[in-house]
């Protein structure tokens, strides 16, 4: 696992609050939050611990995305803990959750062995009415009825503000935080360390050909670098193929306009309504519609020459407005059923000038487009 | 990427136009691998997380789903993302014994065509999914396909960029090259060159409005044996193309009108060209015959969703024609010009009342109120040639919009000698 120093000291911060908790001085809870979200794995930092002390404490993992409420969450718990409630009902979620706690401890040989809870995606939790599970934890965790430390990860700086008073009373404060890697090397160490191949694993690559050496290489890293310091967007490229010269080529399609890119595909006579989608937003209307578009569009044709071209039927251009509605650069802006569907209110999901640089690059552009574009900027 | 422990990408998303082989390639690609390694389900017919959940499942376990004793059998129930991260890990983990050989075990792949639906599904779905291989702790990766590109599908919480691949569009020269010719031409047809010289003929015409593989290919399919007739007739020669395209000219343009939007059906098209009909006829047999008043009605209701209110006077009234123009003139506002017609915005909301005080105005008969004329425009309702926007239940005070379009309500109107195109406001 790739690890920076500063990595390894954040752990060694975690490890003696984890170890309180199992030797049952003072159970706390903790958050962690990974300020960072290139930590390769949310769950590596417990995972090892729970390696070194293996039947010292239980881990209970919970992903704030997988449960749409706490409910949920509180039947994975019991599943984690591998206990069956018993089909009581319980009036409240304390009560079911203690009653969870209890029936785990009676399977235990011993007691008070400690359970270690991980939420991931922290605020998720914290974005549920009356924050129930993370109440009900802290207090736990707080009152030290039963031994239970709480772990919870998160990319937002604010989270503690998002909870709530009685929730954030019991929170212990203590707040670890994981930065991306700082220097270019750093980034580099983290990368290479993760990118390390066996040489026979890879066959057709010299044994002792350093990915890292490459300058070409390191260009690209440093490029990515400066965009953005997460180490999943180089992971992401390097994954299918390991040559410089096929990740230059990977980089530069990645960093196109992937609308601009689409727009490039589609017919001329698609172009020709975004043209006039266009120039319906630059004499200041909001919404347009396929009747406002395709009676700008005759108008383009009455006001220029056209070279001969003839201008499509209605229909042809209704079907070409409902192909750029499925390609999302047109949406829609409300659910109006009952009105005919030429009539429905639309907006462009481009900005005016894309259209426009759009048109400039499209291969093989009739005349006449060119004209409509540059016509529409002047007035 | 070899060997069973190597992981996979967690998640691959492919992009690409309608009809560029995203879905082709992608399962050519899963179906190399055994059974039960890899499942393929499509967000428009699995809607909703939970046929999407059980589908999914199904195929990973190998299961049928079978009907026996009134019950399903053999059948994975699973309502909630949380359910299916669960059933999907222990699935999972169970070792394959079919597949014992095989060195990757445990790689798992899922591929979600139309994934752009997710979306609509639940915000947290498309998440869950995305970090499937974390959340069940396998060797998962998820493919998800879609036409939409990854920019409209970044979600909130918990979001992890996949790897985008883009399918790029097809151009000319490898159009009829991925459109297999020996596929698409048909099986009398030994001369696949001269099928292809047709085709790419197909596709300049029709390049200008459509590059979909897929209606290209209906196209030429459908064009290709008026095209090769004179052929087989032995009136002229292969080689000569030319004077073929002379021949087949005026059936592109019927094609543009017709096959394109699929106005008749490619029978129809067949049946037409044999007999020799002519198509222009066959334009009357989805219009609606409508009682005489009815096309008034409808006329009239068209009329009033299409014309401002205040004009109805000038329009209507009888008299005093003078005087309204003059107050016309006065209160008009001089930037009328910027601001875009009805004609544009589509039909606009009436009351039954005014519509019936146009009906009155503009039929020259002497026709009294009767419950005559209620029904039909009740039955103007039934057809959808009027919309009741009030609710159904309320009897005064009845609102509607009229969905006729105008060429339609032009052709009524002349079947009834109606001068339509005086009495609209702002019409072109």
């Amino acid at each position: 696992m790739a690890t920076t120093p500063s990595r390894q000291s954040k752990r060694q911060r975690m490890q003696p609050l984890v170890d309180m908790t199992v030797a049952m001085i003072d159970p706390p809870n903790e958050e962690g939050r990974g300020g960072d979200r290139a930590l390769p794995s949310p769950h590596a930092a417990p995972r090892a611990q729970q390696r070194t002390a293996s039947n010292a404490f239980v881990v209970v993992r919970l992903s704030g995305v997988v449960f749409p409420d706490d409910r949920g969450a509180l039947r994975d718990i019991a599943r984690q803990l591998d206990v069956t409630p018993d089909g009581r009902g319980f009036s409240s979620f304390a009560e079911c959750l203690s009653h969870l706690l209890k029936l785990f401890a009676a399977g235990q040989t011993d007691q008070t062995r400690p359970i270690l809870f991980v939420l991931d995606e922290f605020d998720a939790f914290a974005q549920r009415p009356k924050q129930t599970l993370l109440y009900n934890l802290f207090d736990l965790a707080q009152s030290g009825r039963a031994p239970v430390a709480v772990i919870g990860l998160t990319c937002r700086m604010d989270v503690v503000d998002t909870l709530e008073k009685r929730v954030k009373s019991r929170f212990s404060h203590r707040i670890v935080h994981l930065r991306l890697p700082n220097t270019f090397d750093d980034y580099m160490a983290v990368a290479g360390d993760a990118l390390a191949v066996e040489a026979d694993r890879l066959p057709g690559v010299q044994a002792d050909y350093h990915l890292l050496a490459d300058s070409a290489f390191v260009d690209i890293a440093k490029r990515f670098f400066a965009l953005t310091k997460d180490i999943r967007s180089i992971f992401r490229i390097c994954q299918p193929l390991l040559s410089s010269d096929a990740l230059a080529s990977i980089t530069d399609a990645r960093q196109r306009d992937l609308k601009m890119q689409l727009l490039q595909g589609v017919s001329v006579l698609d172009l020709c309504l975004m043209i006039a989608a266009k120039r319906l937003l630059d004499t200041a209307h909001v919404q347009i519609n396929f009747a406002m578009i395709f009676d700008e569009y005759l108008q383009l044709f009455a006001s220029t020459a056209t070279g001969g071209m003839k201008h499509y039927k209605r229909e042809v251009a209704l079907k070409a407005f409902e192909r750029l509605m499925e390609l999302e650069l047109i949406l829609p802006t409300e659910h109006q059923k009952s009105l005919p569907k030429e009539y429905r209110m639309t907006k462009l999901a481009l900005h005016p000038y894309q259209v426009e640089e759009a048109v400039k690059q499209y291969k093989n552009c009739p005349e006449h487009l060119l004209r409509w574009v540059s016509l529409s900027a002047t007035s | 990427m070899e060997g069973s422990d190597t992981p996979l990408p967690a998640a691959v998303f492919i992009h690409g136009k309608p009809a560029t082989g995203k879905t082709c390639v992608v399962r050519a690609f899963v179906e190399q691998l055994p059974p039960r390694h890899w499942a393929y389900v499509n967000a428009v017919d699995r809607f909703s997380p939970r046929l999407l959940f059980e589908d999914i499942l199904n195929q990973f376990a190998g299961t049928r789903p079978v009907f026996r004793d009134g019950v399903g059998h053999g059948y994975a129930r699973c309502d909630t993302e949380a359910d299916f991260i669960l059933s999907l890990r222990k699935l999972l983990a169970r070792p394959l014994l079919s597949t014992t050989t095989s060195t990757d075990e445990h790689r798992r792949i899922l591929v979600i065509d139309r994934a752009e639906r997710l979306r609509d599904m639940s915000p947290a779905l498309l998440a869950s999914l995305l970090r499937l291989a974390e959340l069940t702790e396998t060797n998962i990766g998820v493919v998800l396909i879609s036409s939409v590109i990854w920019d409209k599908f970044r979600v909130r919480i918990g979001s992890l960029e996949p790897i985008q691949i883009h399918f790029r569009d097809y151009t000319k020269h490898i159009l009829p090259a991925t459109g297999q010719p020996s596929k698409d031409c048909p099986s009398h047809e030994e001369d696949v060159a001269f099928f292809l010289t047709f085709a790419s003929a197909v596709y300049d015409v029709f390049q200008q409005n459509c590059k979909d593989l897929n209606e290209l290919r209906y196209l030429v399919a459908m064009i290709f044996p008026i095209y090769a007739q004179p052929v087989y007739d032995g009136q002229v020669k292969r080689e000569e193309t030319y004077k073929l395209f002379r021949l087949t000219e005026p059936h592109f343009a019927k094609a543009a009108d017709k096959l394109y939007l699929r106005d008749i059906s490619s029978a129809e098209w067949t049946a037409a060209h044999q007999h020799d009909q002519d198509l222009s006829e066959q334009e009357a047999v989805g219009h609606v015959e409508l009682p005489y008043y009815s096309k008034f009605l409808l006329i009239a209701s068209f009329l009033a969703s299409y014309n401002p209110a205040r004009m109805d006077t000038r329009y209507f009234a009888r008299h005093s024609e003078q005087t309204d123009r003059r107050k016309r003139r006065k209160n008009a506002p001089i930037s009328r010009a910027k601001a875009t017609r009805q004609q544009l915005l589509g039909p606009k909301v009436f009351p039954v009342e005014r519509m019936l005080a146009i009906f009155y105005s503009i039929i020259t008969d002497d026709v009294a109120f009767s419950q005559d004329i209620q029904l039909q425009v009740t039955s103007l309702i039934t057809l959808r040639l009027l919309t009741r926007v009030s609710p159904a239940d309320r009897l005064d005070d009845m609102r509607c919009r009229c969905n006729a379009s105008y060429e339609f309500i032009r052709k009524v109107a002349q079947s009834v000698r109606f001068e339509i195109d005086h009495y609209l406001f702002e019409f072109s």
